[in-house]
């Protein structure tokens, strides 16, 4: 495989002359290969005599100066955001998004009709609702918490309006048992409620 | 002969790196320092030289695009250069695709030439290698260009040809065989006068 090997000195030759070596020190480093590979690498660096005069390379660059300056002017800032970017800030949405949702939820838990944390509360339980299979075992656990508050507003005498189902146990006039609660109902209501018994 | 130095590839990197932070100061300093080689290269492969230079500029013109878009470079920014210089280069010919003529000169070797072929090659003037090279493919056009004249690596000479670094060995041993067929030829119709 002559060519191969020639292919192969050929190629450390011209690796010795970039590094500053010259065709002679390359020669005596394969002798044998002397007589082929000098008139390869003389053939070679006819392109560095080929070279172009600096003067017209000088001429060249001035006058395309203008070009490039006008470029870096004019050319607009067009940076799309890397994926890898966008991925990130998307995370960091979600982490903010989680932990502030979170935090509010959290707090929210123990507010009561009225009170500015109230929507959270409720807006939790309708995200928990929506992304639950069992609908009716929540239900019941939400309308019992809303008994529960309505407990609380009224050991604290508080006014608010609150939204509850329950079974009606006593009806005496316009009051009425519900889920032990007392609630006083208007009078139509409470009349017709009589008649239809 | 003007001998053009590329900086070393940390110093590169750390250019790049300053150019792509929209340093102008960077910027400019890239294009003093890589004009003179991608001008060299083009002009060597495009005999005009107005061609030449509005191919240079375009070059340098396209970096200050890419650095202000995602597609800036991150590495290898002479490699980047030389790459969009060559397709610059092949574009322009796919346009206006011209053979050079050769017009031969006389030329006698001496009889006491130890080795007539190298003293023949010594004895060329600029024009008329320029004339043989543009003769050459122009995959080997490149590769000697880069490989000679730019002393860009095996390695850096494979990026920038889209090329492995087996075929750039092999395609390199052709490029300055077929150089000497064709310079053979000169000499044989300079012998025959």
């Amino acid at each position: 495989m002559a060519s191969t090997d020639l292919t192969t000195v050929l190629n450390e030759c011209i690796d010795r002359l970039s590094q500053g070596e010259t065709v002679e020190d390359c020669l005596r480093a394969y002798p044998q290969y002397a007589r082929e590979i000098r008139p390869m690498l003389e053939a070679g660096l006819l392109t560095k005599r080929a070279a172009i005069a600096p003067l017209e390379i000088q001429i060249a660059q001035e006058r395309a100066r203008a070009n490039f300056q006008r470029a870096i002017r004019t050319t607009p800032v067009r940076r799309a955001y890397p994926i890898r970017q966008v991925l990130a800030l998307a995370a960091m949405l979600l982490i903010g998004f989680i932990v502030i949702g979170g935090g509010l939820s959290a707090a929210s838990q123990n507010s009561l009709p009225g009170e500015m944390l109230y929507g959270f509360k409720l807006f939790g339980e309708s995200l928990q609702r929506a992304s639950s299979g069992n609908t009716t075992e929540l239900d019941t656990l939400f309308n019992n918490r809303r008994l529960d508050e309505v407990r609380k507003l009224l050991a604290a005498s508080r006014a608010a309006e609150v939204t509850f189902t329950g079974d009606v146990q006593i009806i005496e006039g316009n009051t009425w048992l519900i889920a032990n609660l007392p609630v006083e109902v208007i009078a139509s209501l409470s009349k017709s409620a009589i008649q239809s018994e | 002969m003007i001998v053009i130095v590329l900086p070393d590839i940390a110093t590169e990197d750390r250019l790049l790196a300053a150019a792509r932070r929209n340093d102008q100061d960077a910027m400019m300093h890239i294009y003093d320092t890589y004009f003179p080689p991608i001008y060299s290269f083009i002009r060597l492969r495009v005999a005009d030289t107005d061609t030449a230079e509005d191919l240079a500029s375009d070059v340098f013109v396209r970096l200050v695009s890419a650095m202000r878009s995602r597609n800036a470079p991150h590495h290898s920014l002479r490699g980047w250069l030389f790459r969009v210089a060559r397709n610059l280069i092949n574009d322009h010919y796919g346009r206006n695709r011209k053979f050079t003529e050769e017009v031969l000169e006389e030329w006698v070797p001496s009889p006491n030439d130890p080795d007539p072929e190298v003293q023949f090659f010594r004895a060329l003037d600029i024009e008329r290698v320029r004339r043989a090279l543009r003769m050459l493919a122009d995959d080997q056009q490149e590769v000697l260009l880069l490989r000679f004249s730019q002393m860009l690596n095996l390695q850096e000479t494979a990026d920038i040809m889209g090329r492995n670094v087996g075929a750039i060995k092999s395609l390199q041993f052709r490029a300055v065989n077929t150089l000497r067929q064709i310079l053979g030829e000169y000499r044989m119709e300079g012998e025959r006068g």
